[in-house]
């Protein structure tokens, strides 16, 4: 024991401050779940050393191998109280972790008082200076002491995430049974030095029903004691080794061969030991894949919302000529009311995603923006796209030439720049997985072609709208759909583009050709009837909605 | 009596015991591993006659980034074969002295993957804020800042097969984190070479 007593008052102020400077090094739950599957192992075998302490001293005063039974005893004692200090202080050698949940430690203090008295007991039997008082302390008060022992065991279980673990309760009451074989050795021994000790009797007789009960309920499942029946074959074998034990070990406290109780108790301590470690192991294991599965569940949201956030920047690029579509729809007056409503969602909605890449939006599963490059790029996207949503509302409520002619002057600016900003956000969240860097240029194409769908019908409405000069940019635009969607479908090394072998993708992307297929003529006719014109309006939607498809399928199909 | 019960039993527990027609070598029919804390039995499919139905039939894929893979990718880090695997799975993943993991990203994991097997995507490997959880998951120790690999897992980690690469990415990652090499061990056929060999496969590894 130390001497406090020596200490000076210098002393205690560096020992505080070290303390406190400690405390803030390791943080307050630094116990991993391996240390803690530890911890609990190891506070749930001192139980077991109570009981066989005990055991220890009544073989002494029996006189049963005294002198083994001594050894045994200095051994138990000395490692109970290495362990009790080690629990709370740490022990590298013994692989404790120090356990910091107060309530743990003051459970342990209640211990260490009790076990202060129970020792000085036990070094009197040590020391054949024992008398009927040191005796009857030890046979009244070890159970204390393990009851006490067993609160400061349920503290650790209840830290424990994996008691969530039906098979945990297996582990628990398997570790019962270590200090429940040491308990029955000891209650025979009594009755051995006391056949009359009914206390002893009623003690041996609840614990060899509860030995056998636990023990079935291992083997076969027991819903009250929330146990179900083990099926893993190597712990089963394990378990039939310990029921045929069981069995002789009946047999030899039946016959009250006191001797052969002692030595066959240690026998099958031995057995339910290794029977605990392999549930802790098997536990052990199913912890660690769920706590891995977690963890890659975890990343990959992470993933997916990066992807969303790229997917929506993408989307922007293609509402700046949607918006301008439908101004154009509206000016001619075709589907107006329909157009109307659509223009004002796509300018809501291309406003409020720009807002949440800057500030978060949770609906749109958008966190705020910290890189600094893609902060200055929405600055730059904001200024183009203040004055085009004041025109594109204003235009909304008048429908004034001047404003439409804003948005057709501006609108591909607006494209640029949002352009600008996918590339920025994907510097930004760079991916660095060699599968999706192989996917990488399918999916930007396939995500470009959307824009086109609605860049071409804008194009088309304003050769209708007698602009002349949009007519090559009609052609370049169709051209580059008409190109990419081959690439698309075929592939192109140049381009990095591979062939998909997908049938779903295959499948889908046959599907937009063959849209394509009726559209393409009717964008490249130089006078179309109204129709026609209807075709393209009413088909345009539904080939950019096969496109969205084709570039989901893209993201995310196993193999391309 | 109680002898003449026993033998009765005894020959009707043989009598309705599987007969293995296709066995994984002439002693060892099946191995079981423990998933979740249930038993799965590893087996080969019986059926003389079954063909493989799924993507596994493809003979070639895209390069890149389907590359060939050498037999030892990293020079230290043991090639394990099918029984080598086994036998692994059976004396030391199901006592907790190993973990066997595909390294494919979670879309393949879930189609299908060995029993016993934890998914410990590729890809995880790249994203800095994960490797420290991984590591200590894996058994690996931090103490004043210097990782500890006394007491890691030795690790079988495998992929779609030789034509992949998204194992040996995995296991050069783990080299350069400081993972002993002695402690990891690829299996080279991956996928592809246990479903050829009618192995017994479990979808989202549950």
């Amino acid at each position: 024991m130390a001497d406090f007593g020596t200490y000076d008052a210098k002393g205690w102020v560096v020992k505080v401050l070290v303390s406190i400077f400690l405390l803030f090094l390791i943080p307050a739950s630094a116990l991993s779940t391996r240390e803690l599957a530890r911890d609990i192992n190891l506070a749930g075998k001192q139980r077991m050393l109570i009981q066989r302490m005990s055991k220890d001293v009544f073989m002494i005063v029996a006189n049963i191998e005294k002198e083994r039974a001594k050894s045994d005893l200095r051994k138990s004692m000395q490692l109970f109280e290495r362990r009790l200090k080690g629990l709370v202080d740490g022990d590298k050698e013994l692989g404790l972790a120090p356990v910091k949940n107060r309530e743990f430690r003051a459970q342990i203090t209640r211990v260490s008082k009790l076990w202060n008295d129970f020792k000085l007991c036990l070094k009197n039997v040590l020391n054949n200076k024992f008398s009927q008082k040191d005796m009857s302390y030890v046979k009244n008060n070890n159970l204390q002491l393990l009851k006490e022992m067993n609160e400061g065991v349920k503290i650790l279980v209840a830290m424990n995430p994996s008691t969530k673990i039906v098979r945990a309760q297996a582990i628990n009451l398997a570790g019962k049974e270590r200090m429940l074989t040491q308990s029955i050795a000891k209650n025979t021994l009594l009755l051995y030095l006391d056949p009359k000790d009914g206390v002893a009797r009623q003690e041996l007789e609840k614990n060899m029903a509860l030995f056998g009960k636990i023990l079935n309920g291992l083997i076969k499942g027991d819903e009250a004691l929330g146990l179900q029946p083990t099926k893993i074959p190597w712990i089963r074998r394990k378990l039939q080794k310990a029921n045929k034990e069981w069995v002789e070990f009946k047999r030899l406290i039946e016959r009250g061969d006191y001797k052969g109780v002692v030595d066959y108790a240690d026998r099958l301590l031995v057995t339910m030991d290794n029977v605990t470690k392999l549930y802790e192991k098997s536990i052990q294991k199913e912890k660690r894949a769920l706590a891995l599965a977690s963890l890659v569940d975890r990343f990959y949201k992470e993933k997916a919302k990066l992807k969303r956030i790229i997917n929506l920047a993408g989307k922007q690029r293609m509402l700046t000529q949607k918006m301008t579509k439908e101004a154009l729809l509206i000016t001619l007056h075709i589907g107006e009311q329909r157009n109307e409503a659509q223009l004002k969602n796509d300018i809501e909605l291309y406003d409020r995603t720009l807002r949440g890449f800057v500030k978060g939006d949770e609906e749109l599963g958008l966190p705020a923006t910290k890189n600094l490059e893609v902060l200055a790029q929405i600055k730059r996207v904001e200024v183009l796209w203040e004055p085009f949503k004041s025109h594109a509302h204003a235009f909304l409520q008048k429908k004034e030439i001047n404003d439409l002619k804003y948005l057709l002057g501006h609108n591909e600016e607006l494209l640029k720049e949002s352009h600008i900003l996918v590339q920025k956000f994907k510097r930004a969240y760079p991916s660095e997985d060699f599968l999706e860097r192989a996917r990488k240029e399918i999916v930007d194409i396939a995500g470009r072609q959307r824009m086109l769908t609605q860049k071409m019908t804008k194009e088309k409405l304003l050769i209708l709208l007698h602009f002349d000069n949009v007519k090559q940019k009609l052609m370049q635009t169709v051209q580059l759909f008409n190109n990419s969607l081959k690439d698309l479908r075929f592939g192109n090394r140049a381009k990095k583009i591979i062939k998909p072998t997908n049938e779903k993708v295959k499948k889908q992307l046959s599907k937009v050709a063959k849209i394509w297929e009726n559209l393409k003529p009717l964008y490249l006719k130089d006078k179309i009837s109204q129709k026609e014109l209807f075709i393209i309006i009413k088909q345009n939607p539904v080939l950019l909605k096969e496109m969205d498809k084709a570039v989901y399928l893209a993201e995310t199909v196993v193999e391309y | 009596m109680k002898k003449f019960i026993l033998i009765i039993c005894g020959i009707v527990v043989v009598l309705l015991a599987k007969d293995y027609k296709v066995k994984i070598t002439k002693d060892l029919p099946y191995v079981d591993v423990e998933v979740y804390g249930k038993v799965v039995r590893i087996e080969r499919v019986q059926n003389t006659e079954h063909k493989l139905r799924n993507s596994y039939i493809r003979t070639s894929r895209m390069t890149p980034p389907f590359y060939i893979q050498p037999f030892e990718p990293v020079k230290g880090v043991e090639t394990y074969g099918e029984l080598e695997l086994l036998d692994f799975i059976k004396n030391r993943l199901n006592f907790d002295e190993g973990a066997l993991i595909d390294a494919r990203i979670p879309k393949w994991f879930k189609m299908g993957t060995i029993p016993g097997a934890v998914n410990l995507p590729f890809s995880l490997f790249y994203a800095k804020e994960y490797k420290d959880d991984v590591l200590e998951y894996l058994g690996a120790q931090k103490k004043e800042g210097k990782w500890n690999f006394d007491e890691a897992l030795t690790l079988v980690i495998f992929d779609n097969g030789p034509w992949d690469q998204q194992a040996v990415d995995e296991i050069k990652n783990l080299v350069k984190m400081g993972y002993p090499k002695e402690k990891i061990k690829y299996y080279r056929g991956g996928m592809q070479y246990w479903q050829i060999l009618g192995l017994t496969t479990l979808k989202d590894g549950s």
